[in-house]
């Protein structure tokens, strides 16, 4: 058990996290294949090879012209989960390809553009898709979650990846908050239905394991990471919502981000002297 | 070249390519925006024909399913008139039709009636001593995580001869889309099969359920010894 444990902390977080996701893509298509899965193999494939030339192909011009070292780990990692929570398009499905390719070059900008001393401030798939869904005709489906025979894969590797990475507390207090919110808004007797549909038919697990561990944009700190898993938790609840506008796991997370990014003294320093802001709310070292 | 040079044919690049993608993308989007058809009414056919009774499980696998063989319910687009034929309009055509890309097994195919007749000729005896009383029911709210479901049925010589959805789930785009997609299934399947327990349709679990409830608050209604 030791020796395994050593093994996975020999792996690097990225590596382990694509491995991961590909045999995600991978299942889903077998799974499909079958009929088991309802998207059709075909359109599985074609939107992971969408999503991932995509990625490479801006990534490539974005790091080229800001002068900087791209990590290709990390681009297929945005692209397999852009595949895993958009809804696979068809290739002849012109306007679910064009959303597709949309959310893709965007979460690559977004790692470039909206970054703070070589640090992306928002999860580039995250934001990849809330700016599609926003500005685009369509949404995102997070249809991976859907699919409960996916949810051993999904668990599984989750597990391997949360161990490297050990948010334990992080994932501990987004799942309380959820689960919580969901039995307390149902009345008793569909508490324990409700709770399970949580669990199983959405894209809770998928959402936890993979984009809310995601290291770039986790707040320092252990205290932090419970108020920042807490409070997608929160956003993340299905009937969270200011006035008529729902939260949707996207937006959760991007709010989350900001936490994360507000919350970290020495990023925002760099940004606040980035822009020529000064604030006396930020102490400098020698103050 | 020096430095500074540099440094600044840097932060010109970056202007460039930045602001290239965001004229690019407001060009998308402003294309999308002006090509765009509006909402095809997808509708059933006056007399729809049978319904695979589990066409679309949580599993996404037929089972159970009962239409004849080539005489598959259908559901049309109509288009506004003078707009094109477009991907857009297929799309939620293709979708709703999905129920119907089913195998059929043959000794289902042999139990059911006729495609053409009405739902009322195509009813299913309601269960004994259970009689449904003419007229347009209202359900209650049913209310659930993603949104609310309300039903309006029409029964006609005791059978489910209509259902309008007076609420469904539309808060967030998905939901919308969701709802969109499971319309037509569910009321399908309740017209069809004259049941309220109907089956749950894969991504659409919750609406579903609120659905069969608000079916079953009819039922209640229009029930008579």
């Amino acid at each position: 058990m030791k020796m395994s444990v050593t093994l996975l902390r020999r792996i690097l977080t990225y590596r382990l996290t694509l491995y991961y996701l590909a045999v995600l893509v991978a299942g889903s298509i077998a799974l499909a294949w079958y009929g088991i899965v309802r998207p059709t193999p075909r359109d599985i494939a074609y939107s992971a090879v969408v999503a991932i030339a995509t990625c490479i192909a801006v990534n490539a011009v974005f790091a080229r012209v800001f002068g900087a070292k791209s990590n290709w780990e990390s681009v297929c990692i945005s692209a397999l989960i852009l595949t895993l929570i958009v809804t696979p398009a068809a290739p002849v499905d012109f306007a679910a390809t064009g959303f597709l390719v949309f959310a893709s070059a965007w979460a690559m900008a977004s790692k470039y553009i909206l970054a703070t001393a070589k640090r992306h401030i928002f999860n580039p798939a995250a934001f990849g898709v809330a700016l599609a869904g926003l500005l685009l005709k369509g949404s995102v489906s997070w249809w991976v979650g859907d699919n409960a025979t996916i949810l051993p894969l999904i668990i599984l590797g989750g597990v391997l990846v949360l161990t490297r990475l050990r948010y334990y507390e992080l994932i501990i207090s987004f799942a309380v908050v959820v689960l919580g919110l969901t039995l307390a808004d149902n009345p008793l007797a569909g508490a324990g239905t409700a709770v399970s549909m949580t669990a199983i038919h959405s894209a809770f697990c998928f959402f936890a394991f993979v984009m809310l561990t995601e290291p770039r944009t986790v707040p320092l700190g252990r205290w932090r990471q419970i108020v920042y898993g807490g409070l997608v938790g929160l956003l993340f609840f299905p009937n969270s919502h200011i006035g008529e506008y729902y939260f949707t796991p996207e937006v959760a997370l991007l709010i989350g981000n900001i936490f994360a990014f507000l919350s970290n003294r020495r990023r925002l320093q760099r940004w606040t002297t980035a822009w020529g802001i000064k604030s006396r709310l930020l102490p400098t070292k020698a103050g | 070249m020096s430095a500074t040079a540099a440094n600044d044919e840097r932060r010109v690049g970056k202007l460039l390519v930045s602001t290239a993608l965001v004229v690019i993308s407001a060009g998308y989007c402003y294309w999308q925006k002006t090509r765009e058809v509006p909402r095809a009414i997808v509708h059933i056919a006056a007399t729809p024909g049978p319904v695979p009774a589990k066409a679309v499980t949580a599993s996404g696998v037929a089972a159970n399913v009962a239409a004849p063989a080539g005489k598959v319910a259908t559901a049309t687009a109509v288009p506004p008139a003078g707009a094109p034929a477009t991907p857009d309009v297929a799309l939620p055509v293709a979708r709703a039709a999905l129920a119907d890309k089913v195998p059929v097994p043959k000794e289902a195919a042999a139990a059911v009636p006729d495609a053409d007749e009405s739902p009322a000729a195509t009813a299913v005896t309601m269960a004994a001593g259970l009689h449904l009383e003419d007229g347009e029911y209202v359900s209650q709210h049913e209310d659930f995580e993603w949104g609310t479901v309300q039903v309006k049925v029409v029964i006609k010589n005791g059978a489910f001869a209509d259902i309008q959805f007076l609420q469904m789930p539309d808060h967030r785009p998905h939901s919308a889309e969701l709802s969109d997609l499971s319309k037509p299934i569910l009321s399908r399947e309740a017209i069809h099969d004259q049941k309220s327990a109907v089956d749950l349709v894969t991504s659409a679990t919750y609406t579903s359920m609120a659905y069969q409830d608000a079916m079953a608050d009819v039922i209640m209604q229009a029930t008579r010894p």
